[in-house]
């Protein structure tokens, strides 16, 4: 089945009863999460979901033939899926195989490539520096207001105003244009 | 209490400071989920464990971020008032709000760097920078959290990179965000589908406060999904990437608006300027789509040229909490509404003298 709203495979089947109809569809859970249909952040929440909504995951989450806890916390494959929480790190190790096809539908990606512990972060730098968006429509813009403000103090005979906003246009404009000569 | 009142009444750096398309991308926020490698999660650990581990973090971290200039704050020492605070100032999630016990906040003195400790994951190390410049937050906050691996070890798999409570935080542990500014978009109602394209591409987007909220003032935060497989950089140009075509959609739409409306426009701007100064009485609602409304105007040059930081920090101060702890006591809504309207017709005052002295 494929996600909804992505079209990547989807592990959810999200099923809701809306005026009495039963709707139901396959989401991934990264747009899940996204949309908040199941919650992707903070512990896990403490009201029960309403009665009318439910969330069920496939396999391999629900796989009979798993069982088992994490010899460190005791969590069990069951509670990390009811709850969407892994216990501690080892559980990582311990349900790596089960974990694995969850992780790569979450993320697409499989393996980590960031930083490491030890590792460098100079290749951060490779990261540049925001460059500005072209200014062009912006400066328009400002044009554009300085223009009709002009035109209101002219208009309100606020003459002083008025001299002040003329200097400032002049000013925007020239800038447009030496812009326009280096472009 | 001293420390969190200073701030109430302070600039707000992050939001305040020039940074890059700062008149669209009010700022750019980094965070990196880690757990210790050792023990377990932090919902499966009891409270008491909880406070010592608590104790052993700000041992290790609080040098790195200027020792006793640091900010320490242990979330059950606080009041519920102080708590709110620091959730309005974006500074704890709400969950940290809810369970404080062995929970704490550690802050660099500038408030562009810190860590939540003992959230869902033992460390939230967090950043910030003005603008849109997601690669200066990564920055901060990857050479905090590797100084800080040096003593206390995180766990850390070949595979799997950052092992995290959440399998939707594991690898990175990265969420890179930026908060924008998006009223043109949603005067020509062009949001929706923008939004939706953002979704496609792995991005989220959320109200002010994250997560569930709504989008007060046109103001959403936009980040990325996916933490596993990409690094850190590659995570960060793409956000910049999709960020930079949203702000490009934006300033289309200003512009459409302006050739097209630029009467109704004028209006709808000079309405806010007038009601914001002149009102006696301000929702919390209210002033952050008037404040919207006029930061638009004074962007698009509507409005005489207003001091940007003034506007940019009036956002986060005219929140319930932040009133309240400037004010130095707890207020009812009226109250507050009351205060609220006075501390916006100050500040719109100041913002204004300031453009004219330049």
């Amino acid at each position: 089945m494929q996600c909804h709203f992505c079209n990547r495979p989807s592990e959810i089947r999200f099923t809701e009863i809306v005026g009495g109809q039963k709707q139901s569809m396959p989401v991934c859970r990264a747009c899940a999460a996204q949309r908040g249909l199941v919650p992707d952040e903070g512990p896990a929440p403490s009201t029960p979901p309403t009665p009318l909504t439910k969330i069920t995951l496939k396999t391999p989450w629900s796989s009979p033939r798993v069982t088992g806890h994490c010899p460190r916390c005791r969590t069990t494959l069951v509670a990390i899926r009811r709850k969407g929480r892994v216990g501690c790190p080892q559980c990582y190790r311990h349900f790596r195989r089960q974990l694995r096809p969850l992780l790569e539908r979450v993320h697409g990606g499989l393996e980590h490539h960031g930083h490491r512990p030890g590792g460098e972060t100079s290749s951060l730098a490779a990261v540049k520096p925001s460059r500005p968006a072209p200014r062009e429509a912006s400066r328009q813009q400002r044009i554009l207001g300085l223009e009709s403000e002009l035109r209101r103090a002219i208009e309100s005979e606020d003459f002083e105003s008025a001299a002040r906003i003329r200097d400032r246009l002049a000013a925007a404009r020239s800038a447009q244009r030496s812009e326009e000569e280096e472009s | 209490m001293s420390r969190i009142g200073d701030m109430a009444r302070g600039p707000v750096r992050w939001i305040t400071e020039d940074g890059p398309e700062r008149d669209i991308v009010l700022s750019s926020r980094v965070r990196l989920a880690r757990n210790l490698a050792d023990g377990r999660f932090t919902q499966l650990t009891p409270a008491d464990e909880l406070c010592d581990l608590r104790e052993k973090i700000l041992d290790a971290a609080r040098p790195l971020l200027g020792g006793e200039e640091a900010a320490v704050w242990r979330m059950e020492d606080l009041e519920d008032l102080q708590r709110q605070f620091l959730v309005e100032r974006h500074l704890i999630s709400v969950d940290l709000m809810r369970y404080v016990l062995g929970r704490g906040l550690l802050l660099g003195p500038d408030e562009a760097s810190g860590m939540m400790i003992n959230e869902e994951d033992h460390l939230r190390v967090q950043a910030f920078a003005p603008g849109l410049d997601p690669g200066r937050a990564l920055r901060r906050a990857l050479d905090l959290a590797s100084r800080l691996e040096e003593s206390v070890p995180f766990a850390f798999d070949e595979e799997f990179g950052f092992l995290t409570a959440c399998p939707t935080n594991v690898g990175t542990g990265m969420r890179a965000s930026v908060l924008m500014h998006l009223p043109g978009l949603t005067l020509t109602e062009d949001l929706e589908r923008v939004l939706n394209g953002l979704r496609r591409v792995d991005c989220a987007v959320r109200g002010f406060y994250g997560e569930g909220s709504d989008a007060m003032g046109s103001l959403f935060q936009v980040s990325h999904s996916v933490t596993l497989g990409p690094s850190e950089a590659e995570i960060v140009e793409q956000l910049l990437h999709h960020t930079r075509k949203i702000v490009s959609c934006e300033r289309t739409a200003r512009s459409v608006l302006l050739q097209r409306d630029r009467i109704r426009l004028q209006d709808r701007v000079w309405r806010a300027w007038g009601l914001l100064h002149s009102c006696r009485l301000l929702s919390t609602a209210e002033a952050f789509a008037l404040l919207s409304d006029v930061r638009l105007g004074s962007n698009l040059g509507i409005l005489p040229g207003l001091d940007e930081s003034i506007l940019n920090t009036l956002i986060i101060n005219v929140q319930s909490a932040h009133l309240q702890v400037a004010a130095g006591r707890p207020m009812e809504a009226a109250e507050r509404d009351e205060a609220r309207a006075q501390n916006v017709r100050e500040q719109l005052q100041k913002a204004a003298e300031g453009d004219e002295r330049r």
